[in-house]
């Protein structure tokens, strides 16, 4: 539309006008932009005869036909007279609705018929309000559909598009990791996480239009979910007509995955909706306890049933084990799938990590069932064995009974790890370390002592456990015959201050370096707070307190010919990038010199044939190997009747005795049947679990030579 | 011109309608997956199950073994068995020992 006023000026047109016949036009009358502008577009070679009047595109008559040249239609020129060219009629007929207007003034007469001037300049000019009227009345036709659609979506079906708007909203889709596996040193699993199925209800889609169709329906989901998922119809309708949130229920839980597709396949063929499986992770121990105490549980928590390590390595280790959960945001469709090229926020998840332990699984099925025979043949309380090897500290088997299903925790209680956690006076083992700190502060083997059946020793007495007559004995008798008296007079020569040192090199009261997130330090109080006997009753294990563990890595240090190597139960970890990265190589200190541990492990030879011999507890012969050991009865606080009258029996030993490579610890605590000496309740445990450890190990024998060691002094 | 336009949105329409088919193609892939999976899971779960060692000496018990009393050593440079077969009898040789 173009826009009113200009009187008088000529109304440009296209450039092909066609020459107007009657009479010539007058070149001034046009404006020169517009006649350059048709000049231009009609006379494209600008070529343009002398004689015409600029803005004249089309030949008038007299005009030759220019060569080559072609009309708009692509047509090739017309041969004929000049002037008579087809399209020029045609376009000037196309063209006459809207000639010039001077023109159309000038000839009123000739075309009265065709352009009624009086109408044109009713709409062209004459009326521009009435214009903007009929105009605003169009746009305010076109806004009111638009609007009359607003409403009819906005308010008349709001709801049904609300509804689907909030189907295909953006979702953020969780995608968890796998918790990793927990293995042992010869790959078997102890841990490991699997998938099965939670089925889940929505009772409002189980709905007919009737009440009488929704229970039909109901019924027909009961009787055919009941079998696969072994519950009763009316439990089944119970939860679906009562349940959790209205539009929510759980079925059942940890559904196996394959019982989860028959499910759904049941229901798909059916066509029912409102059952749903869900995949969720479920850890499972497939060796039941073995190495429970250890391995330790998980708790699921959280609306995705994340799994949290609650004892034992699972706790230790969880964020490896756990990885990182990963999400993804999509835009899915009401169908449920996502849409292609949505916004994609990706967070990529870590996968767990797995944590692969030194525990032997052969051993630690050994150890576990030795503790359980024994406690049940002296009715003890407890049983705890360590299996190590002394060369590098790694622990072969952790054992203890009472033990625990992981996957079926009962109390807290019962998933204390008692190696690492209980604390006990060691009794006669720990004899070793007041005798290596006398054989390094002057003392020898050999060194003579008096030993009646009872001392007194600055106004303290002491008593050895076996009536016997006052008898003279080396050094090394006192520790192989393990007299409390004997070990006394020793600790004479051994300052209250290099005794706490010695304890604490062999790992007494120190930090084990386990990494357990109960392990204890044991308990050695300082030299400053000793009081009374402390120093004659840390002679032979009273007094203070030491876990399983410690008291196993004590004789590993003597095997390992007096470096201590500090214990480690993880033998590597795969972190999320696949590769397996092994635990970093374990501390290793000097406690006592070479020498003097030679001669200890010589001493300790003496007792399983001392064992054998006097007491008939052969439990340190094993044939073909020399076993170097040492049996311990500690007196341990009652705490019900508040008196030193309960005893914990231990036995620890290493073979073959020449070349140590394996330390076996024995400890019981509180055995009631008969007798209570560390050789007849604890001995028969060690027997069984060393002989298997040295065929599991591979140990070749190395001929069970004692050496001779004077054990009576002249 | 219109031949263009028409071109541009079919392969418009081809290039989404493939799209969407690789979208339901994905999603039944994996399902297909955790399908998978989840038997791979059970089935690994059913192995270590059955390698446990409480499993294996049940079932060898059952069948009437017994543990070997000590394995013998063959010393490679003398040619000798280094473990002595009289010292090894089939049970255990500690008297009063009752498993």
């Amino acid at each position: 539309m173009t826009a009113p006023g200009g009187d008088g000026g000529s109304r440009p047109r296209g450039p092909g006008r066609p020459p107007v016949a009657s009479g010539p036009r007058r070149p001034g009358a046009g404006r020169p932009r517009d006649n350059a502008a048709r000049s231009r577009a009609s006379d494209p070679r600008g070529t343009r005869p002398g004689g015409l009047p600029p803005g004249r595109g089309t030949p008038g008559p007299g005009t030759p036909p220019r060569p080559g040249r072609t009309d708009p239609s692509g047509r090739p020129p017309a041969e004929g007279p000049p002037g008579a060219r087809r399209p020029a009629p045609r376009r000037a007929a196309a063209r006459r609705p809207a000639p010039r207007r001077p023109a159309a003034r000038r000839r009123p007469a000739r075309r009265p018929a065709r352009r009624p001037p009086a109408r044109r300049a009713t709409i062209r000019r004459a009326r521009p309000d009435r214009r903007l009227q009929a105009s605003l009345g169009c746009v305010a036709i076109a806004l009111s559909l638009v609007a009359g659609r607003l409403i009819q979506l906005q308010a008349l079906e709001g709801a049904k598009y609300r509804a689907l708007a909030e189907q295909s909203k953006l979702q953020v889709i969780r995608i968890p990791a796998e918790r990793g596996t927990i293995t042992t040193a010869d790959g078997t699993i102890l841990a490991m996480t699997v998938q099965d199925d939670t089925v889940t209800a929505s009772p409002q889609q189980i709905k007919g239009t009737t009440p009488q169709a929704t229970a039909s329906m109901r019924q027909q989901v009961a009787s055919l979910l009941a079998g696969p998922l072994h519950m009763t119809q009316s439990a089944i309708l119970g939860k679906l007509y009562h349940p959790s949130s209205p539009d929510y229920v759980v079925l059942a839980q940890a559904v196996p995955a394959a019982t989860g597709n028959q499910v759904e396949a049941i229901l798909a063929a059916h066509n029912l909706a409102g059952v749903n499986t869900a995949p969720t992770y479920v850890r499972v121990y497939p060796n039941g306890e073995l190495a429970a105490n250890l391995v330790g549980f998980t708790t699921s928590s959280g609306p995705g049933g994340d799994l949290n390590g609650q004892a034992g390595i699972e706790q230790s280790f969880n964020s490896l084990l756990a990885g990182r959960d990963g999400s993804e945001e999509v835009q899915t469709a009401t169908s449920g799938q996502p849409i292609p090229f949505g916004t994609g926020k990706v967070r990529p998840l870590v996968p767990g990590g797995d944590v692969r332990l030194t525990i032997l699984s052969a051993l630690q099925y050994q150890a576990e069932q030795a503790c359980a025979q024994r406690v049940k043949a002296n009715k003890a309380d407890s049983c705890t064995i360590v299996v190590e090897q002394p060369a590098t500290g790694r622990i072969l088997a952790l054992a203890q009974y009472p033990t625990y299903l992981p996957s079926n925790v009962t109390s807290l209680a019962s998933t204390v790890d008692l190696p690492v956690s209980a604390v006990f006076p060691p009794g006669s083992t720990a004899k070793v370390i007041t005798a290596a700190a006398a054989l390094e502060h002057g003392q020898t083997p050999m060194a003579p002592y008096t030993v009646p059946q009872q001392i007194v020793v600055h106004g303290f007495p002491f008593r050895d456990a076996d009536p016997h007559p006052t008898e003279r004995l080396t050094l090394a008798g006192v520790l192989a015959h393990s007299s409390n008296v004997g070990m006394v007079q020793v600790a004479e020569h051994v300052s209250p201050q290099v005794q706490y040192r010695y304890y604490r090199a062999f790992g007494v009261g120190v930090p084990t370096g386990l990494p357990l997130p109960s392990a204890s330090d044991g308990l050695l109080p300082p030299v400053s707070q000793w009081w009374g006997d402390e120093r004659y009753t840390l002679a032979f294990g009273q007094g203070v307190a030491a876990t399983a563990v410690q008291m196993a890595g004590v004789y590993a240090t003597i095997a390992n010919g007096g470096v201590r190597v500090t214990p480690s139960i993880v033998a590597g970890t795969t972190g999320s990038s696949g590769q397996f990265v092994p635990a970093p190589r374990a501390h290793r200190q000097r406690v006592i010199k070479p020498t003097t541990a030679r001669e200890l492990i010589s001493i300790l030879q003496q007792v399983p044939y001392l064992d054998a011999t006097l007491a008939y507890q052969p439990w340190g012969e094993i044939p073909g190997y020399s076993v170097a050991s040492k049996t311990g009865t500690a007196q341990v606080w009652d705490a019900k009747a508040h008196c030193l009258c309960q005893y914990g029996s231990s036995y620890i030993g290493m073979a073959p005795a020449t070349h140590p490579q394996v330390v076996v610890a024995v400890n019981i605590q509180n055995p009631r049947k008969a007798d209570y000496f560390g050789n007849y309740v604890a001995g028969p445990a060690f027997w069984q679990v060393m002989r298997f450890a040295l065929q599991a190990l591979k140990i070749p024998p190395d001929g069970g030579k004692r050496p001779y060691v004077r054990l009576t002094a002249p | 011109m219109v031949a263009l336009l028409g071109g541009g949105l079919l392969c418009l329409l081809l290039v989404n309608t493939i799209l969407a088919t690789g979208a339901f193609r994905i999603t039944a892939l994996q399902e297909g997956n955790v399908a998978l999976t989840q038997r791979v899971q059970a089935l690994q779960a059913q192995i270590a199950a059955e390698e446990a060692p409480s499993a294996l000496a049940r079932r060898a018990q059952a069948l009437g073994m017994v543990a070997p009393p000590l394995a013998h050593y063959l010393d490679l440079r003398t040619g000798k068995i280094v473990s002595q077969p009289q010292q090894v009898p089939g049970v255990p040789t500690v008297p009063g020992y009752v498993p």
